[in-house]
Formats: C-alpha cells, structure tokens, sequence
C-alpha cells in the first residue's frame, strides 16, 4: 500500500504552493525589531480561493488546510523530526519495541469549542470514521499497516487510548501527526461526515473557534478562551478569500490585508514595501523533472543519463529563479533534511561530451520530445526554455507544452499517462523517508515517471518495514542511489517558501512550525 | 400578441440548443472532475464508485437527459467539488454581482445618454472629440488592467477607498458597501459608457438628419427641445437592444472585473467552477445567463413594439 502524506494531496503546482516551512529554519530578511507583544488585535490573512471542506479528516486543498489549522489540533507535530506537542492534544504518545502498538495520552481538561471534553472516545471515533469505507475519508491509508491490516483503537480510560496494528509499523507516527481528532458528540450516527452541513460550523479544538463564512469573502474564527496551550494572543483572525495575486499584494501596501505567502516572481514587489516583512523558510519542495519510462527511447537508461549531462544544474536553477536565495540544487529526491538524506550520489551533470556519447550508445541520434509543465509558475516556463535549449544541443528536440494549472493537475492525475515525455512537477513530503516511496513505485498516482522498477519497490517496502537504525540508513542510501543512477526524475531545485506579513504583527518563528504546519497561537500583535 | 408567443416559442428552442451545446461542451473540454478530487492513495475501484455516484459513466445524451429533468423541476443538482446545492451557491453569490452590474448598468445608460446626445448634436465638437477619445479608451483597455490601476492610485497610493470585497470586516452598513463598491463599479460604469455612448451618438446623428427635425426647426421649436422632446425618444431604440442585451450581466457578472476586486459574485464564482471541472455549477451558472440573454431579447423586442408604434403597426 501506498503511503502518502497529507502535504502530498495539499501540494499545488509550484509557486501557488509555496508555503510553510520544513525543518523549523526560518530567516527573516530584516532582523525583527525588538516588538512588544499585546495582546488582542485581529490579523487579516489572505487565501487565494474558497475552502471546499473544513473537516480536518476531508480536507484536500491547501486553503481549507490552511484555515482549518486555526480551528483543530492535531495530535502532535513533527518538527525538525522530533515529535512536538505544544500545539497537540497529546500530552504522549508511545510505541512499544516493535512498533505495532502505539499509546496515546491525551493532555488534561481538553474541551471542544462547544465546552464538551475532549476523552479517548474521540480518539477511537476519529480512527473508526477513518477506517469506514463508507465515510470516504481520503487519508483512510494511514490507519493500515504494511500488510493492509487496519489499525485497531480502544479506549483505555478517559485521557488514554492504544491503536494496534498487526505488523510493524514503523512509519505511523508519521501518519498520526496527520489525522486529526474530530468530535464524536457532533459527527456521531452522522451517515456521511464528508458531505455533512455540520462541517459548515464547525465545533473544533484549535486555538481559534468558528464565527462566520461568507462565500468569495472572509471565514472569520476568534479567540477560543478554553484553548488548552494558554489563550492566543489574537483576539480574531480573518481570512480574506482574493483569488488575484497581483490584488492580494496591492491590498498588502494598503493595508487592508496583513499577511500571505507569496512566491519567489513578486519577491522584489513586495520586498519594496514599507512596513512588511519576507520572512524565507525551508517549503519542503523538491522541483523536479519527470521522464516518462513510457516513451521507448526514455526507457533506455542511456538516454536518460544523457539528458542529466547534457543540463548544467547550477545555471538551470539560477536560470529558472534568479538567485539561489529563492532555491538551491537538488540531487536527492529527498529534501536534506529528511531522515536518511545522501548527496554522496554519482554527479550526471554538465558534460556535453559525456552525454553525446551515451546518446550514441543508445543508438538514439535525434529525439523528439514534449514537456509538460503548468503555466502557473514563471520558473516551470523558464525551466522548460532552459531544457529545451540545452537539448538541442544533444539532439533532442523538445516540445513545450504549457498547460493551465488545473488541466495540468488534471493531467498528472491519470496513472501511466502518455500525454508527455518529459513533465516538471514538484512534491512536498516531508521529513519521513518512506512517505517518498509514493512519487516512484509502480502503480502510484504519483509517479509520473511511470517507474515499474522492482528492485526499487522492494527497497521501499524493506524500508518501511525495517525499524530505524543502520540497516534502514543503508536501505534509503541505495534508494538513493538506484534512482540517482537510472536518473528516472531529474531532481532540479528545493525551493525557498516566502511568508510576506505587515510588522504590525510578529510570533512567524513559532507560527510557522514546518512547511504549511501553523500554530496560530503564537501570532500577535505589535505595539 | 402573437408575434410574442411565437418569440416565446422561439426562446425556449434557444434555451433548449444552448443547453445542449453547453452540456456537450463542458464534457468535451479537457480534464475529469473526478481527478481534481482523486487523491494519490485512492483504490481504482473506489474512483469507478465515485464516478458512477457523480452519474458519470452513463453515456453522455443520458447523462443529459438526467441533468434537463431534474433542471426542470428546478433542482439544478449539486456541486461536484464541495457537495453544495448549485442553485445555493449561485443565489448567495447574486446579490453582490447584482449590486455591482445594476448600479453600473443605470450610470452607465445615466451617463451615456446626455454624453451621446450632446457628442451627436455638436459632431466634432470638443465634447465629442473628448467622449470619442475615452470611448475607444475604454473600449480598448483591458478591465483588469484598468481595474488594478485603479486599486494602484485610490486604495495604495492616496489611500481613499478599499480595493477588495464587499464590505470591512465586521462592518456591514450601507455607507461601507459604498465605498467598496466605487472602485469594481467605476471600472464597469467606464467600459459601459465607453460602448453606450457611442449607440446613442450615432442614432442621435441619424435622427437630427431626418426631415422632422427641419419641420421642427421652421416651426421654431428651441433646439434644446427637439433634442429631448423627439430626437431622444427615437435615439433611444438602439438603448433598447443593447439593454436588452446587457441584462445578462445582471446575473453572469464580470468574471475579470470581479477577480480583480475580489467581489464576491457569479463571475468570480463560474471562474472557479471552471478550473475545478465543477460540471453541475458550470451548468447552472450558464444556464441562468443563457435564461437573462434570451428574456432579455425578448424584453427588448416587447418593448420595441411598445415605444415605437411603427413597429406594432407593422405587425
């Protein structure tokens, strides 16, 4: 079974996703003035469409995550890859030796917005919605083992629940820190949660509680004086629904929205006004290029070496982004600060010699190809422009083929997709090595390369399987490698994510806990 | 009477294509609703399910047939992307585009009609070289560009009005929908006069030349009033198709000008419906503007026969 993380259903195509933090690394461009917190004060925070589900076990798009975060906590997160619980409800949680039964603990007089208590009851009720085909929950993966067992929840007491999986689960803390507690005295009898008017108002455990939704206008929550990690500084947060960017950024300078993410194009823009700050962090993204196995000539291994000679990564990125402030080289699929990252790979880089041989090799004289790429982000289209000179030069013809964002998603939904040779895309999974397995093994949604490699899903599946330590070090190691050597996706660049907020507030440090992780607790206002 | 009904008859054989057309359209365009929402881990088999739940994988004219009955009895089904009523989402979108269309609407025909007048009377006049210059000005520019200069010089750099949405949070009395609303709506007024005024200056030209107007003249009637006595009455006709014309966007909005302002509206909310692959509420959405263009060609054939006596007597 596959495994997928949550930021991989969230991730957008590159600059629309441009959010959150990985690693906890945050660098603020200005060094912060010395700000006096008061408390109180309401912050207007853009987001760029509608939330099309607020129930945290429905939500799929990065809106309704982002505004979700304000209304529900999850049980921990996982930061710098340690659990961390100060915004969770779980006061523990603990896996005994192999991993096959986890204790959770939840923290004392956790209440629901609505005042009811927060019990273990909740914890099972959120697993069982989880697990029930019938509800549809599109994150069910997590609640299985390796083997496709499901997990089994029991209540122990009050505070104290244990979830059992038959195998060894090594991965599930991962999953946890992802599945969120959902109110069994609300959703209870409730034959289809997903689609329930409930979810219109609803009754959360966040910092932050429901006020009011106005389509194409605001989702309003305010202070939830019960929240259980001390009251959020900020009485109300709005979020203001402006689906134009070059909009939202005109109502940054005026003032009438405060903060939002923006991407490295409108950089220089909003770095030119007064009273905001970029705050730069680690996005988790890896942008990379994806060479369909389905083409015949792709298939050959030759080939696709060749392709990595024949491009100069270095330039590519500070072609594609200006300057490596916004991104730096990748050479792993695996961002450097996932557990297990190597960049002690075989270099297949800038050797035009090197890579007209292979081509020979490969029997392969001139070659056409297309690549597919979304016209949402300027740096996919100078990426592309720089792919497609490069190879020219080792007689590859490339075709672009831009596609509008949502056709292009749509595209790359469909498992083993010959509508492109050669495809940018761009993913977001986190510090868990495993969760990777999903953009390379065969028959995944994900893997654009169309990589039937066996070898390779055997390591994933070893991967998964082998407690950490060494052994599974090593297994990620020739992971690694494997897909280094046959260079099945051409790894491009990590990009930088940029939080752009007025100095009329502060607390993005502790806000921004990883990649699009929030705690909105910790934002505040100046004096 | 009965060259209305058999207008009637004929609207309803228009709704009847467009709706086809349009249903037929939206299918053939690229993309699959059901992708936009698969996630990666999502069984094959639980996709078809979806699919066969969503009423997709029947063959289209029965999907079709399926959409028109339930339209009929006026259930214009439900969205495929957030499981809402389309009908719901529509009608709570309506007030905000039919403040922004109709106030723009009625400064627009306030606007043009003594601009065209006065552009017709005094041809070459200086009136008329400054309205002709605006009008292909604003005939011309793009709305969005128009729209973000706009938000540029009164809401970032002289800080006067808001730029975006509908009212301040938290504050929702009529004066604040006022200064929300000047910004979206100049831009509309704007490119609306820019075409209006042109209509009401060349019928106006048409009518002066006409021999009533001599009668008028040698009879020593002022010319102030042949121009608002006669010459207007006639010059209006072509308002009347225009208008007629223009009632759609009552209830379609302005797709750019909306995005732009982020005003709530229709047109902010068909171009969602568009990049999600939102069948149900594309539907809706086109439907209802194909309902206004048609009842307002209608309105404007009726009223035809109604002002201008010529017309009635001919039939």
């Amino acid at each position: 079974m596959n495994r997928i993380s949550r930021r991989d259903f969230l991730r957008g195509s590159a600059a629309a996703a441009v959010t959150g933090l990985f690693g906890g690394m945050t660098v603020p461009v200005f060094a912060e003035e010395a700000a006096e917190i008061t408390d109180g004060g309401s912050i207007t925070i853009r987001v760029s469409a509608d939330p099309l589900n607020i129930n945290p076990l429905y939500v799929t798009d990065l809106n309704s995550f982002t505004i979700m975060q304000a209304l529900y906590s999850p049980f921990f997160e996982i930061v710098d890859g340690e659990v961390y619980y100060g915004n969770g409800l779980l006061e523990s949680v603990e896996a005994n030796d192999d991993s096959t039964q986890f204790t959770l603990t939840l923290k004392e007089g956790l209440t629901w917005h609505d005042g009811e208590p927060i019990t273990a009851d909740d914890i099972v009720f959120s697993m069982t919605t989880l697990l029930d085909e019938e509800q549809a929950v599109p994150y069910s993966t997590y609640g299985y083992d390796g083997d496709g067992n499901a997990a089994v929840t029991e209540a122990v007491d009050e505070r104290v629940a244990t979830i059992t999986f038959q195998a060894s689960n090594t991965g599930f803390l991962g999953s946890l820190s992802q599945i969120y507690c959902i109110p069994q005295h609300i959703y209870d009898g409730v034959s289809n949660i997903g689609e329930s008017e409930l979810n219109y108002e609803p009754v959360g455990s966040g910092p932050y509680q429901f006020v009011s939704y106005s389509s194409g206008q605001t989702y309003i929550v305010e202070r939830f004086d019960g929240y259980f990690a001390g009251t959020p500084h900020l009485d109300q947060v709005v979020f203001m629904i402006i689906k134009d960017t070059n909009t939202a950024i005109a109502a940054l300078q005026s003032g009438e929205i405060d903060a939002l993410t923006i991407s490295s194009e409108d950089y220089e823009t909003v770095n030119a006004l007064d009273g905001v700050t970029i705050y730069h962090y680690n996005s988790g993204q890896v942008n990379a290029m994806g060479l369909n196995m389905l083409n015949e000539d792709l298939a050959k291994t030759e080939v696709r070496q060749a392709i990595a000679y024949a491009l100069n990564k270095e330039e590519l990125v500070t072609f594609a982004y200006v300057s490596t402030e916004y991104a730096t080289p990748a050479y792993s699929i695996l961002t450097p600060d996932t557990l297990y990252y190597t960049d002690d790979l075989t270099l297949y880089d800038n050797d035009l010699e090197k890579a007209k041989e292979l081509m020979e090799e490969a029997g392969v004289s001139s070659l056409s190809l297309s690549l597919l790429y979304s016209t949402s982000a300027d740096e996919m289209e100078k990426e592309a422009i720089y792919i497609q000179s490069m190879l020219a030069q080792i007689g590859i013809t490339v075709t672009l083929q831009p596609q509008e964002d949502s056709v292009f998603k749509n595209t790359l939904q469909e498992i083993g997709s010959t509508a492109y040779d050669l495809v940018l895309e761009n993913w977001e999974l986190g510090a868990e090595p495993s969760l990777y397995a999903d953009i390379i093994t065969s028959g995944s949604r994900s893997n654009h390369s169309n990589v039937s490699d066996e070898e390779l899903d055997a390591l994933w599946a070893q991967g998964l399987a082998t407690p950490d330590g060494e052994e599974r070090e090593s297994i990620y190691h020739e992971i690694q490698e494997l897909i280094n050597d046959q260079q099945y996706i051409y790894t491009i660049s990590y990009s930088n994510g940029f939080y752009a907020m007025s100095n009329a507030f502060g607390g993005f440090d502790d806000f921004l806990l990883q990649t699009i992780y929030l705690d909105y607790s910790q934002l505040y206002a100046v004096q | 009477m009965k060259r209305i009904i058999s207008k009637l008859c004929q609207s309803i054989l228009i709704l009847f294509l467009v709706s086809i057309l349009c249903f037929a359209l939206t299918r053939l365009a690229p993309g699959d609703p059901v992708l936009t929402y698969v996630q990666p881990n999502m069984s094959e088999a639980y996709i078809e399910t979806l699919r066969e739940n969503l009423g997709l994988t029947k063959p289209l004219y029965i999907q079709y047939f399926i959409w028109l009955g339930n339209i009929l009895r006026g259930n214009f089904g439900y969205s495929l992307v957030n499981t809402r009523p389309v009908l719901g989402q529509i009608l709570e979108r309506l007030p905000a585009t039919f403040i922004l269309m109709g106030t723009s609407l009625v400064l627009a025909v306030l606007l043009s009609i003594p601009l065209g007048l006065f552009s017709g009377k005094y041809k070459n006049g200086i009136l008329d070289k400054v309205t002709g210059a605006l009008s292909y000005v604003g005939i011309s520019i793009p709305s969005f560009w128009f729209g973000i200069l706009l938000i540029y010089l009164f809401s970032v750099h002289l800080g006067w009005l808001p730029s975006i949405g509908m009212h301040t949070t938290g504050d929702t009395s009529f004066p604040d929908l006022i200064r929300h609303l000047i910004l979206p709506c100049s831009v509309m007024t704007f490119l609306n006069v820019a075409q209006f005024s042109r209509y009401v200056r060349s019928s106006t030209i048409t009518e002066l030349s006409n021999d009533y107007v001599m009668v008028q003249t040698a009879y020593g009637m002022s010319e102030t009033g042949i121009l608002f006595k006669h010459v207007l009455k006639n010059a209006m006709l072509p308002m009347i198709t225009v208008l007629g014309m223009s009632l759609q966007s009552l209830v379609s909005g302005a797709m750019i000008c909306e995005q732009v302002f982020s005003w709530p509206g229709t047109g902010q909310l068909a171009v969602t419906a568009v990049t999600t692959f939102d069948y149900p509420l594309i539907m809706g959405i086109t439907m209802m503007t194909a309902v206004m263009i048609v009842a307002g060609n209608l309105l404007a054939d009726i009223l035809y026969t109604v002002v201008d006596p010529r017309i009635r007597h001919a039939l």
